[in-house]
């Protein structure tokens, strides 16, 4: 073996003793982390061990000036169609939608429910910025928006998440 | 056994992952979700602090034409990989257009784009130095890799309860994300069919490596179960990226069945 196979013969081996590594939660990952700027190392437990069994919706309501507030309204997120086998644009959206999801939830479990600080996270910034695009009815100012837990594609089950500040549109 | 020689493996790897790149890419493109202002690909935007200098390589343009060029690279790949031309250039154009997307694109990756992206890096050296050892140490690599990703699931499944009680894929198909009506009842009606395809699922994943041994039949048995485990949650899941990522590594896998770890002088 040449000099540069056994250069090559040792990126590759150790790209994959960084990768077996980084499938085990804690320090370590959270470091190798850092350093993957582009995604290289990967996480290769899918739906593993805690599958994802609910589904995460974006719902906002808008208030006027006498607080008076609208009806809550959902944000499409997901857009099945039959032929998503071949063709499936919308999971792009609704895996940003989960990721941003799972990162708020766990910033809301550090900050222990403080809602004020919980208005400078980019999680919460990204869904505010996201949600503030849709159309406000004439006289409504305010937004608020929450995620809810749905579950059950047929009988469906509603659980309240997250709800956040009301915010000038 | 199928044999395959190293250049045709390799080109068989690219020949089906540029597929997926293609329409993952061309999904993107469609929905114009990279180049919202405010889309929730935009993340990123609240993640930088303001005037850091990476900053500066962000911005609506540059995406537009990534995406373009991960396109265009990924056809130029499958036209390659399919006719015998050199796969170096357009390996080089769609690796730099994905490292860039997944560099901005701080939400909304999955395995597949994973897969791809480790495929595409780890041979970009292979082709530049054009060495047979290189070639076989890339496709020993890639099917190493195949087997750490269906090694790591599948023990991440046994060790979970709702994946041992069988109820996991139940839950998970009564999702709109990743389910529909019709196997959502299946599964409802059912616990049994639950049950056998969580374990099935879970031994196939866990006993994958094993078609490195060599022997042609079970090589062959566990790599059109998975074709068909991809194909199935293509149907069911709209996973339809990961078909394409993760069968793109079976020739690797067959090459290195047949061939070994160590490339013969």
């Amino acid at each position: 073996m040449t000099p540069g196979m056994l250069v090559l013969a040792v990126v590759y081996g150790t790209w994959l003793l960084c990768t077996v590594a980084y499938q085990f939660p804690g320090r370590l990952q959270t470091r190798l982390g850092f350093f993957d700027l582009f995604g290289l190392l990967p996480s290769w437990s899918f739906f593993a061990p805690n599958p994802g069994t609910t589904d995460y919706r974006l719902i906002y309501r808008d208030f006027d000036q006498s607080d008076s507030q609208s009806d809550w309204r959902e944000v499409t997120i997901y857009c099945p169609s039959p032929w998503r086998a071949i063709w499936n644009p919308t999971k792009h959206r609704s895996k940003a939608f989960s990721d941003i999801c799972q990162s708020l939830f766990m910033t809301w479990n550090i900050l222990g429910d403080d809602l004020t600080k919980m208005q400078l996270t980019w999680p919460y910034l990204s869904l505010l910025a996201f949600v503030s695009k849709e159309p406000q009815s004439e006289g409504y100012g305010r937004r608020q928006f929450a995620i809810v837990a749905t579950s059950g594609y047929v009988d469906r089950t509603m659980t309240p998440l997250f709800v956040s500040a009301i915010h000038r549109l | 056994m199928i044999s395959l020689s190293l250049d045709e493996t390799i080109r068989a790897v690219f020949g089906i992952q540029s597929v997926g790149m293609l329409i993952s890419t061309a999904e993107l493109i469609a929905t114009g979700e990279l180049l919202e202002t405010h889309g929730l690909h935009s993340a990123r935007q609240f993640m930088e602090t303001p005037g850091v200098w990476q900053n500066r390589f962000v911005h609506k343009g540059l995406i537009s034409l990534a995406t373009w060029v991960r396109v265009l690279g990924s056809l130029a790949l499958l036209i390659a990989a399919v006719s015998g031309m050199s796969l170096l250039l357009p390996l080089i154009l769609l690796l730099l257009a994905s490292l860039y997307i997944s560099w901005v694109k701080k939400v909304g990756g999955d395995g597949a784009d994973q897969m791809s992206l480790i495929s595409l890096a780890a041979a970009l050296p292979v082709l530049v130095l054009e060495q047979e050892t290189g070639k076989h140490l890339f496709l020993v690599f890639l099917a190493l890799q195949a087997c750490l990703a269906y090694v790591t699931a599948g023990v991440a499944k046994v060790i979970s309860p709702v994946w041992r009680s069988g109820d996991a894929i139940g839950r998970i198909v009564q999702t709109s994300n990743y389910g529909n009506a019709w196997s959502e009842r299946l599964f409802q009606n059912s616990h049994v069919a639950g049950f056998i395809v969580c374990w099935s699922l879970m031994i196939w994943e866990i006993v994958f490596p094993l078609c490195l041994l060599g022997f042609e039949p079970l090589t062959i048995g566990i790599l059109l179960v998975g074709c068909l485990f991809h194909i199935a949650c293509a149907i069911t899941m709209g996973l339809n990226d990961f078909f394409w990522a993760f069968a793109g590594t079976y020739p690797a896998v067959l090459f290195v069945a047949k061939n070994g770890f160590v490339a013969s002088s």
